[in-house]
Protein backbone atom coordinates (compact mmCIF):
# COMPACT_ATOMS: atom_id res chain seq x y z
CA UNK A 1 0.00 0.00 0.00
CA UNK A 2 2.71 2.40 0.76
CA UNK A 3 4.52 1.56 -2.12
CA UNK A 4 1.86 2.21 -4.42
CA UNK A 5 1.56 5.64 -2.63
CA UNK A 6 5.02 6.52 -3.00
CA UNK A 7 4.95 5.40 -6.72
CA UNK A 8 1.40 7.35 -7.11
CA UNK A 9 3.47 10.51 -5.83
CA UNK A 10 6.28 9.91 -7.37
CA UNK A 11 4.81 10.38 -10.81
CA UNK A 12 3.38 13.20 -9.66
CA UNK A 13 7.00 14.84 -8.92
CA UNK A 14 7.63 13.32 -12.36
CA UNK A 15 4.83 15.46 -13.93
CA UNK A 16 5.83 18.82 -11.35
CA UNK A 17 9.33 18.81 -12.84
CA UNK A 18 8.18 19.18 -16.24
CA UNK A 19 6.33 22.28 -15.48
CA UNK A 20 9.22 23.62 -13.84
CA UNK A 21 11.96 22.62 -16.44
CA UNK A 22 9.21 24.33 -19.54
CA UNK A 23 7.84 27.62 -17.42
CA UNK A 24 7.25 29.27 -19.01
CA UNK A 25 6.92 32.14 -16.69
CA UNK A 26 8.58 32.49 -13.42
CA UNK A 27 5.55 32.20 -11.64
CA UNK A 28 4.91 28.57 -12.97
CA UNK A 29 8.29 27.46 -11.59
CA UNK A 30 7.29 28.83 -8.63
CA UNK A 31 4.27 27.42 -8.42
CA UNK A 32 5.90 23.87 -9.10
CA UNK A 33 8.74 24.15 -6.50
CA UNK A 34 6.08 25.18 -3.55
CA UNK A 35 3.94 21.99 -4.79
CA UNK A 36 7.40 20.04 -4.90
CA UNK A 37 8.43 21.06 -1.11
CA UNK A 38 4.84 19.24 -0.52
CA UNK A 39 5.29 16.44 -2.19
CA UNK A 40 9.08 15.64 -0.54
CA UNK A 41 6.96 16.54 3.02
CA UNK A 42 4.83 13.52 2.03
CA UNK A 43 7.57 11.12 0.08
CA UNK A 44 9.83 11.50 3.48
CA UNK A 45 6.35 10.34 5.64
CA UNK A 46 5.83 7.81 3.58
CA UNK A 47 9.00 6.19 3.40
CA UNK A 48 9.32 6.42 7.25
CA UNK A 49 6.22 4.55 7.49
CA UNK A 50 7.26 1.95 4.99
CA UNK A 51 10.44 0.96 6.19
CA UNK A 52 9.29 1.40 9.79
CA UNK A 53 11.25 4.13 11.32
CA UNK A 54 8.06 6.79 11.89
CA UNK A 55 11.03 9.00 13.01
CA UNK A 56 11.66 10.04 9.88
CA UNK A 57 8.71 12.86 11.03
CA UNK A 58 11.39 15.11 12.06
CA UNK A 59 12.55 15.76 8.71
CA UNK A 60 9.13 16.26 7.24
CA UNK A 61 8.46 19.26 9.73
CA UNK A 62 11.89 20.62 8.91
CA UNK A 63 10.37 20.59 5.27
CA UNK A 64 6.86 22.31 6.22
CA UNK A 65 8.38 25.17 8.38
CA UNK A 66 11.43 25.84 6.26
CA UNK A 67 10.64 25.29 2.47
CA UNK A 68 7.73 28.10 2.08
CA UNK A 69 9.88 30.46 2.99
CA UNK A 70 12.01 30.27 -0.41
CA UNK A 71 8.84 31.25 -1.89
CA UNK A 72 8.09 33.92 0.51
CA UNK A 73 12.02 35.02 -0.53
CA UNK A 74 11.57 34.83 -4.06
CA UNK A 75 7.93 36.61 -4.70
CA UNK A 76 9.33 39.17 -2.47
CA UNK A 77 12.49 39.84 -4.69
CA UNK A 78 10.00 39.14 -7.88
CA UNK A 79 7.98 42.25 -6.79
CA UNK A 80 10.46 44.44 -4.79
CA UNK A 81 13.86 43.74 -6.62
CA UNK A 82 14.98 43.59 -3.56
CA UNK A 83 15.57 40.93 -0.42
CA UNK A 84 15.31 42.96 2.76
CA UNK B 1 13.94 -5.79 -7.40
CA UNK B 2 13.81 -3.91 -4.41
CA UNK B 3 11.47 -1.52 -3.67
CA UNK B 4 13.92 0.85 -2.54
CA UNK B 5 15.89 0.21 -5.15
CA UNK B 6 13.41 1.08 -7.81
CA UNK B 7 12.18 4.08 -6.17
CA UNK B 8 15.99 4.85 -6.11
CA UNK B 9 16.51 4.47 -9.51
CA UNK B 10 13.24 6.74 -10.46
CA UNK B 11 14.73 9.31 -7.94
CA UNK B 12 18.13 9.13 -9.50
CA UNK B 13 16.32 9.75 -13.16
CA UNK B 14 14.46 13.17 -11.75
CA UNK B 15 17.83 14.28 -9.79
CA UNK B 16 19.88 14.16 -13.10
CA UNK B 17 16.89 15.96 -15.26
CA UNK B 18 16.75 18.42 -12.91
CA UNK B 19 20.88 18.89 -13.05
CA UNK B 20 21.10 19.00 -16.64
CA UNK B 21 18.23 21.45 -16.95
CA UNK B 22 19.91 23.49 -14.38
CA UNK B 23 23.12 23.34 -16.91
CA UNK B 24 21.20 24.17 -19.66
CA UNK B 25 18.52 26.72 -18.53
CA UNK B 26 20.05 30.67 -19.09
CA UNK B 27 17.39 32.78 -16.79
CA UNK B 28 18.99 32.65 -12.82
CA UNK B 29 15.70 32.86 -11.68
CA UNK B 30 14.65 29.61 -12.85
CA UNK B 31 17.83 28.17 -11.59
CA UNK B 32 17.74 29.23 -8.33
CA UNK B 33 14.46 27.68 -8.30
CA UNK B 34 15.48 24.51 -10.19
CA UNK B 35 18.45 24.13 -7.34
CA UNK B 36 16.08 24.07 -4.54
CA UNK B 37 13.91 21.44 -6.33
CA UNK B 38 17.08 19.36 -6.78
CA UNK B 39 17.95 19.43 -3.47
CA UNK B 40 14.36 18.38 -2.48
CA UNK B 41 15.05 15.21 -4.47
CA UNK B 42 18.45 14.83 -3.32
CA UNK B 43 16.72 14.62 0.61
CA UNK B 44 14.61 12.25 -0.83
CA UNK B 45 16.96 10.00 -1.81
CA UNK B 46 18.99 10.37 1.49
CA UNK B 47 16.11 9.42 3.10
CA UNK B 48 15.19 6.59 0.57
CA UNK B 49 19.19 5.71 1.84
CA UNK B 50 18.30 5.68 5.91
CA UNK B 51 21.02 8.52 5.96
CA UNK B 52 19.16 10.46 8.08
CA UNK B 53 21.56 12.94 9.28
CA UNK B 54 22.66 13.71 5.48
CA UNK B 55 18.82 13.95 4.58
CA UNK B 56 18.26 16.93 7.81
CA UNK B 57 21.20 19.12 6.52
CA UNK B 58 20.06 18.78 2.99
CA UNK B 59 16.88 19.67 4.30
CA UNK B 60 16.92 22.65 5.92
CA UNK B 61 20.15 23.78 4.34
CA UNK B 62 19.39 22.99 0.73
CA UNK B 63 15.45 23.54 0.92
CA UNK B 64 15.47 26.48 2.81
CA UNK B 65 18.36 29.00 2.97
CA UNK B 66 20.46 28.28 0.20
CA UNK B 67 17.66 29.46 -2.45
CA UNK B 68 17.44 32.48 -0.27
CA UNK B 69 20.93 33.19 -0.87
CA UNK B 70 20.82 32.28 -4.23
CA UNK B 71 18.48 35.19 -5.02
CA UNK B 72 20.04 37.25 -2.48
CA UNK B 73 23.12 37.05 -5.22
CA UNK B 74 20.95 37.87 -8.09
CA UNK B 75 20.73 41.15 -5.96
CA UNK B 76 24.12 41.96 -7.02
CA UNK B 77 24.00 40.54 -10.27
CA UNK B 78 22.24 40.64 -13.35
CA UNK B 79 19.29 37.91 -13.73
CA UNK B 80 20.26 36.22 -17.19
CA UNK B 81 23.87 34.05 -17.67
CA UNK B 82 25.57 35.66 -20.73
CA UNK B 83 24.95 33.69 -23.75
CA UNK B 84 27.80 31.68 -24.30
CA UNK B 85 29.61 31.06 -27.36
CA UNK B 86 28.32 27.01 -28.50
CA UNK B 87 30.67 25.27 -29.34
CA UNK B 88 32.01 21.55 -28.81
CA UNK B 89 35.55 21.71 -26.74
CA UNK B 90 36.94 18.26 -27.74
CA UNK B 91 39.11 18.21 -24.98
CA UNK B 92 37.23 18.94 -22.48
CA UNK B 93 34.44 16.24 -23.24
CA UNK B 94 37.38 13.56 -23.49
CA UNK B 95 38.38 14.88 -19.88
CA UNK B 96 34.67 14.59 -18.52
CA UNK B 97 34.45 11.21 -19.73
CA UNK B 98 37.29 9.47 -18.69
CA UNK B 99 37.24 10.66 -15.29
CA UNK B 100 33.39 9.61 -15.40
CA UNK B 101 34.21 6.29 -16.44
CA UNK B 102 37.39 6.42 -13.99
CA UNK B 103 34.67 6.88 -11.11
CA UNK B 104 32.66 4.48 -12.26
CA UNK B 105 35.17 1.72 -12.32
CA UNK B 106 36.22 2.94 -8.76
CA UNK B 107 32.43 1.76 -7.65
CA UNK B 108 33.01 -1.49 -8.56
CA UNK B 109 35.13 -2.26 -5.95
CA UNK B 110 32.93 -0.66 -3.06
CA UNK B 111 30.49 -3.02 -1.20
CA UNK B 112 26.89 -3.44 -2.87
CA UNK B 113 24.59 -1.17 -1.62
CA UNK B 114 23.26 -2.47 2.00
CA UNK B 115 25.34 -5.37 1.67
CA UNK B 116 25.83 -7.10 5.19
CA UNK B 117 29.16 -8.05 4.48
CA UNK B 118 30.51 -4.56 3.92
CA UNK B 119 33.56 -3.98 5.86
CA UNK B 120 32.46 -1.01 7.67
CA UNK B 121 29.83 -3.52 9.17
CA UNK B 122 32.85 -6.05 10.49
CA UNK B 123 35.64 -3.39 11.23
CA UNK B 124 34.74 -0.65 13.79
CA UNK B 125 30.93 -0.10 13.60
CA UNK B 126 30.26 -3.17 15.96
CA UNK B 127 33.06 -2.17 18.60
CA UNK B 128 31.37 1.19 18.51
CA UNK B 129 27.92 -0.42 19.39
CA UNK B 130 29.02 -2.65 21.40
CA UNK B 131 31.00 0.18 23.26
CA UNK B 132 30.06 -0.22 27.20
CA UNK B 133 29.92 2.10 30.07
CA UNK B 134 29.57 -0.35 32.31
CA UNK B 135 33.25 -0.74 33.56
CA UNK B 136 32.66 2.59 34.86
CA UNK B 137 29.28 3.94 35.83
CA UNK B 138 27.52 0.01 35.96
CA UNK B 139 25.28 0.63 33.19
CA UNK B 140 24.61 -1.30 30.22
CA UNK B 141 26.13 -0.13 26.78
CA UNK B 142 23.64 1.95 24.49
CA UNK B 143 23.34 -0.81 21.71
CA UNK B 144 23.01 -4.83 20.93
CA UNK B 145 25.76 -5.66 18.77
CA UNK B 146 25.21 -7.91 15.62
CA UNK B 147 24.57 -11.41 16.70
CA UNK B 148 28.15 -13.18 17.12
CA UNK B 149 29.73 -10.39 17.40
CA UNK B 150 33.05 -10.75 19.85
CA UNK B 151 34.56 -7.49 21.03
CA UNK B 152 37.97 -7.75 21.02
CA UNK B 153 40.20 -7.87 24.72
CA UNK B 154 40.44 -4.36 24.97
CA UNK B 155 37.11 -3.53 25.26
CA UNK B 156 35.88 -6.34 27.59
CA UNK B 157 37.03 -5.34 31.09
CA UNK B 158 38.42 -8.12 33.33
CA UNK B 159 37.03 -9.31 36.44
CA UNK B 160 39.42 -7.31 38.69
CA UNK B 161 38.95 -4.38 36.64
CA UNK B 162 34.92 -4.52 36.93
CA UNK B 163 35.20 -4.85 40.49
CA UNK B 164 37.88 -1.64 41.30
CA UNK B 165 35.62 0.70 39.08
CA UNK B 166 32.36 -0.48 40.93
CA UNK B 167 34.13 -0.24 43.81
CA UNK B 168 35.61 3.18 43.25
CA UNK B 169 32.04 4.24 41.66
CA UNK B 170 30.47 3.77 44.82
CA UNK B 171 32.59 5.35 46.89
CA UNK B 172 32.47 8.76 45.00
CA UNK B 173 29.03 8.65 45.08
CA UNK B 174 29.50 8.17 48.96
CA UNK B 175 31.56 11.01 48.78
CA UNK B 176 28.73 12.95 46.86
CA UNK B 177 26.25 12.31 49.40
CA UNK B 178 28.74 12.87 52.02
CA UNK B 179 29.48 16.38 50.78
CA UNK B 180 26.37 17.14 50.05
CA UNK B 181 25.23 16.60 53.76
CA UNK B 182 28.21 18.28 55.39
CA UNK B 183 27.88 21.58 52.87
CA UNK B 184 24.59 21.67 51.50
CA UNK B 185 25.19 25.39 50.18
CA UNK B 186 28.31 24.81 48.72
CA UNK B 187 28.18 24.91 44.50
CA UNK B 188 27.57 22.15 42.60
CA UNK B 189 30.78 22.11 40.87
CA UNK B 190 32.84 22.18 44.33
CA UNK B 191 30.82 18.40 44.74
CA UNK B 192 32.22 17.32 41.69
CA UNK B 193 35.82 18.61 42.58
CA UNK B 194 35.66 17.14 45.60
CA UNK B 195 34.57 13.57 44.66
CA UNK B 196 37.12 13.56 41.90
CA UNK B 197 39.86 14.18 44.23
CA UNK B 198 39.26 11.59 46.49
CA UNK B 199 38.59 8.67 43.59
CA UNK B 200 40.99 9.64 40.54
CA UNK B 201 40.70 6.02 39.67
CA UNK B 202 36.77 6.10 38.99
CA UNK B 203 37.58 8.00 35.59
CA UNK B 204 38.60 5.14 33.37
CA UNK B 205 37.16 3.73 29.67
CA UNK B 206 38.35 1.68 27.34
CA UNK B 207 42.00 3.02 25.69
CA UNK B 208 40.89 2.97 22.64
CA UNK B 209 37.77 4.89 22.57
CA UNK B 210 35.62 6.26 20.33
CA UNK B 211 33.67 7.99 23.35
CA UNK B 212 30.58 6.61 21.59
CA UNK B 213 28.12 6.64 24.71
CA UNK B 214 25.53 8.96 22.87
CA UNK B 215 22.70 6.93 20.77
CA UNK B 216 23.35 8.95 17.96
CA UNK B 217 26.20 7.32 16.37
CA UNK B 218 26.88 9.86 14.01
CA UNK B 219 26.96 12.29 16.44
CA UNK B 220 29.21 10.65 18.42
CA UNK B 221 31.44 10.00 15.40
CA UNK B 222 31.01 14.02 14.21
CA UNK B 223 31.40 15.72 17.70
CA UNK B 224 34.30 12.95 19.43
CA UNK B 225 35.48 10.33 17.36
CA UNK B 226 36.29 13.39 15.04
CA UNK B 227 35.77 16.40 17.04
CA UNK B 228 38.93 18.26 15.66
CA UNK B 229 37.56 18.42 12.00
CA UNK B 230 33.81 19.53 13.31
CA UNK B 231 35.48 22.14 15.42
CA UNK B 232 37.83 23.60 12.53
CA UNK B 233 34.51 23.26 10.04
CA UNK B 234 33.19 25.80 12.39
CA UNK B 235 35.47 27.91 12.37
CA UNK B 236 35.42 27.70 9.42
CA UNK B 237 31.72 29.02 8.69
CA UNK B 238 32.81 31.56 11.00
CA UNK B 239 35.60 32.91 8.86
CA UNK B 240 33.23 32.48 5.56
CA UNK B 241 31.06 34.74 7.72
CA UNK B 242 34.16 37.36 8.35
CA UNK B 243 35.20 37.23 4.69
CA UNK B 244 31.56 38.25 3.72
CA UNK B 245 31.21 40.90 5.79
CA UNK B 246 35.08 42.16 4.51
CA UNK B 247 33.86 41.58 0.95
CA UNK B 248 30.20 42.72 0.78
CA UNK B 249 29.91 45.75 3.52
CA UNK B 250 29.10 48.36 2.15
CA UNK B 251 31.34 51.39 3.70
CA UNK B 252 29.22 53.90 5.93
CA UNK B 253 29.37 57.33 5.15
CA UNK B 254 29.63 59.81 7.96
CA UNK B 255 26.31 59.74 10.29
CA UNK B 256 25.48 56.85 8.41
CA UNK B 257 24.48 53.70 10.95
CA UNK B 258 22.89 50.23 10.10
CA UNK B 259 19.44 51.73 9.64
CA UNK B 260 19.98 54.05 6.86
CA UNK B 261 18.87 51.64 4.27
CA UNK B 262 15.10 51.64 4.13
CA UNK B 263 14.17 48.03 3.44
CA UNK B 264 11.42 46.98 1.82
CA UNK B 265 8.63 45.61 3.61
CA UNK B 266 5.68 43.36 3.18
CA UNK B 267 3.34 43.97 6.03
CA UNK B 268 0.43 45.48 4.06
CA UNK B 269 0.11 41.53 2.94
CA UNK B 270 -1.95 40.24 5.97
CA UNK B 271 -2.35 36.40 5.89
CA UNK B 272 1.47 36.32 5.25
CA UNK B 273 2.31 38.89 8.18
CA UNK B 274 -0.20 36.40 10.36
CA UNK B 275 0.92 33.22 9.37
CA UNK B 276 4.50 34.02 9.88
CA UNK B 277 3.93 35.16 13.29
CA UNK B 278 2.54 32.07 14.15
CA UNK B 279 5.05 30.27 12.39
CA UNK B 280 8.26 31.78 13.57
CA UNK B 281 7.64 30.24 17.33
CA UNK B 282 7.28 27.09 16.12
CA UNK B 283 10.69 27.17 13.56
CA UNK B 284 12.57 28.25 16.36
CA UNK B 285 11.09 25.95 18.94
CA UNK B 286 12.14 22.72 16.70
CA UNK B 287 15.70 25.16 15.76
CA UNK B 288 16.47 24.37 19.58
CA UNK B 289 14.75 20.86 19.32
CA UNK B 290 17.08 19.74 16.91
CA UNK B 291 20.11 20.94 18.58
CA UNK B 292 19.32 19.76 21.85
CA UNK B 293 18.60 16.62 20.46
CA UNK B 294 21.42 16.04 18.30
CA UNK B 295 23.17 12.99 20.31
CA UNK B 296 19.88 11.29 20.40
CA UNK B 297 17.87 11.63 17.17
CA UNK B 298 19.22 12.87 13.67
CA UNK B 299 20.10 16.34 13.54
CA UNK B 300 22.79 18.65 15.55
CA UNK B 301 24.34 22.06 15.76
CA UNK B 302 24.48 22.64 12.11
CA UNK B 303 20.96 22.08 10.89
CA UNK B 304 19.49 22.95 13.89
CA UNK B 305 21.30 26.58 13.43
CA UNK B 306 20.38 26.65 9.80
CA UNK B 307 16.30 26.20 11.31
CA UNK B 308 16.95 29.22 13.91
CA UNK B 309 18.78 30.98 11.16
CA UNK B 310 15.52 30.78 8.62
CA UNK B 311 13.38 32.03 11.35
CA UNK B 312 15.32 35.44 11.07
CA UNK B 313 15.79 35.85 7.98
CA UNK B 314 11.70 35.17 7.69
CA UNK B 315 11.21 37.84 10.25
CA UNK B 316 13.56 40.04 7.99
CA UNK B 317 11.84 39.31 4.83
CA UNK B 318 8.44 39.92 5.52
CA UNK B 319 9.14 43.40 8.67
CA UNK B 320 12.47 44.58 6.55
CA UNK B 321 15.79 44.34 7.77
CA UNK B 322 15.72 47.16 9.90
CA UNK B 323 13.55 45.63 11.77
CA UNK B 324 15.30 42.94 12.67
CA UNK B 325 18.51 44.90 13.67
CA UNK B 326 15.86 46.15 15.75
CA UNK B 327 16.10 43.07 17.68
CA UNK B 328 19.70 42.09 17.17
CA UNK B 329 21.93 44.46 16.55
CA UNK B 330 24.84 43.56 13.93
CA UNK B 331 27.36 43.65 16.13
CA UNK B 332 25.75 41.45 18.51
CA UNK B 333 26.14 38.94 15.58
CA UNK B 334 29.33 39.39 15.08
CA UNK B 335 30.33 38.45 18.86
CA UNK B 336 27.95 35.52 19.01
CA UNK B 337 29.85 34.36 16.14
CA UNK B 338 32.63 34.23 17.48
CA UNK B 339 31.34 33.14 20.91
CA UNK B 340 30.16 29.62 18.84
CA UNK B 341 33.74 28.91 18.28
CA UNK B 342 35.04 29.77 21.38
CA UNK B 343 32.26 27.68 23.60
CA UNK B 344 33.48 24.73 21.37
CA UNK B 345 36.79 25.14 22.25
CA UNK B 346 36.39 26.03 25.97
CA UNK B 347 34.46 22.50 26.01
CA UNK B 348 37.89 21.32 25.02
CA UNK B 349 39.59 23.05 27.17
CA UNK B 350 37.85 22.06 29.81
CA UNK B 351 37.85 18.24 29.28
CA UNK B 352 40.95 19.11 29.75
CA UNK B 353 41.65 20.68 32.66
CA UNK B 354 39.66 17.78 34.13
CA UNK B 355 42.19 15.63 33.57
CA UNK B 356 40.79 14.57 30.49
CA UNK B 357 42.09 14.90 26.51
CA UNK B 358 41.56 17.82 24.45
CA UNK B 359 37.21 17.23 23.86
CA UNK B 360 37.45 13.91 25.44
CA UNK B 361 33.85 14.35 26.58
CA UNK B 362 34.12 11.56 28.96
CA UNK B 363 36.19 13.58 31.44
CA UNK B 364 33.18 15.60 32.38
CA UNK B 365 31.37 13.33 34.41
CA UNK B 366 33.98 11.45 36.35
CA UNK B 367 31.15 9.11 37.82
CA UNK B 368 29.08 8.68 34.09
CA UNK B 369 31.50 8.94 31.25
CA UNK B 370 28.50 8.54 29.10
CA UNK B 371 26.52 11.36 30.33
CA UNK B 372 29.66 13.65 30.29
CA UNK B 373 29.79 12.46 26.80
CA UNK B 374 25.99 13.24 26.28
CA UNK B 375 26.90 17.01 27.92
CA UNK B 376 29.85 17.69 25.78
CA UNK B 377 28.31 16.80 22.86
CA UNK B 378 25.61 18.91 23.59
CA UNK B 379 27.46 22.05 24.30
CA UNK B 380 29.77 21.39 21.14
CA UNK B 381 26.38 21.74 19.53
CA UNK B 382 25.26 24.82 20.67
CA UNK B 383 28.13 26.02 20.14
CA UNK B 384 28.02 25.05 16.53
CA UNK B 385 24.29 25.90 16.27
CA UNK B 386 25.41 30.19 17.72
CA UNK B 387 28.03 29.72 14.80
CA UNK B 388 26.05 28.88 12.14
CA UNK B 389 23.03 30.73 13.22
CA UNK B 390 24.19 34.21 13.46
CA UNK B 391 26.71 33.50 10.24
CA UNK B 392 23.70 32.60 8.41
CA UNK B 393 22.39 36.00 9.31
CA UNK B 394 25.33 37.89 8.83
CA UNK B 395 25.61 36.36 5.13
CA UNK B 396 21.84 37.16 4.47
CA UNK B 397 22.20 40.74 5.89
CA UNK B 398 25.44 41.35 3.70
CA UNK B 399 24.02 39.45 0.47
CA UNK B 400 20.34 41.74 0.99
CA UNK B 401 22.67 45.70 1.47
CA UNK B 402 22.55 47.03 -1.50
CA UNK B 403 25.81 47.80 -2.58
CA UNK B 404 25.23 51.74 -2.04
CA UNK B 405 22.55 53.65 -0.86
CA UNK B 406 20.64 54.82 -3.38
CA UNK B 407 18.93 57.78 -2.00
CA UNK B 408 22.32 59.31 -0.56
CA UNK B 409 24.13 58.52 -3.75
CA UNK B 410 20.90 60.70 -5.66
CA UNK B 411 21.48 63.39 -3.35
CA UNK B 412 24.96 63.67 -3.52
CA UNK B 413 24.53 63.94 -7.42
CA UNK B 414 21.95 66.78 -7.18
CA UNK B 415 24.28 68.92 -4.72
CA UNK B 416 27.13 68.28 -7.56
Amino acid sequence: MYIATIFALLVGAFLILIRALKGPTAYDRILAMNAMGTKTVLLVALLGFASGRPDFLDLAIVYTLVSFITTIAILKFIEKGRLD
Amino acid sequence: MSEVLLVDSVLLFLVTVCAVAIIEVRSLYAVAMLSSVYSLLMALVWTNMHSMDVAFTEAAVGGGISTILLIGTLVHTRRDEKPAKRRLHLPALLVTILTGAALIYGTFDMPRFGDPNATIHHYRVPEMMSQTVAAVSGREGKQQPPEGYEAPPRMTPTAAEWAGAIHAIDEAEEALEEAQHSAPKASEGEHHEGAEEHHEGAHKHPTDDFNGHVPNSVTSLLAAYRGFDTMFETTVIFTAGMALIMLLRRRREEGEDDFSQRGATLSGQVILRVMTKMFIPFILVFGFYVITHGEIGPGGGFQGGVILATAFILYALLYGRNALYRIIRPRTLEVLAACGVLLYAGVGVACMLLGGNFLDYAALNAASPGDGEAMGMTLVEYGVGITVCTVMIIIFNQLAELPSNPSRRRAGAKAS
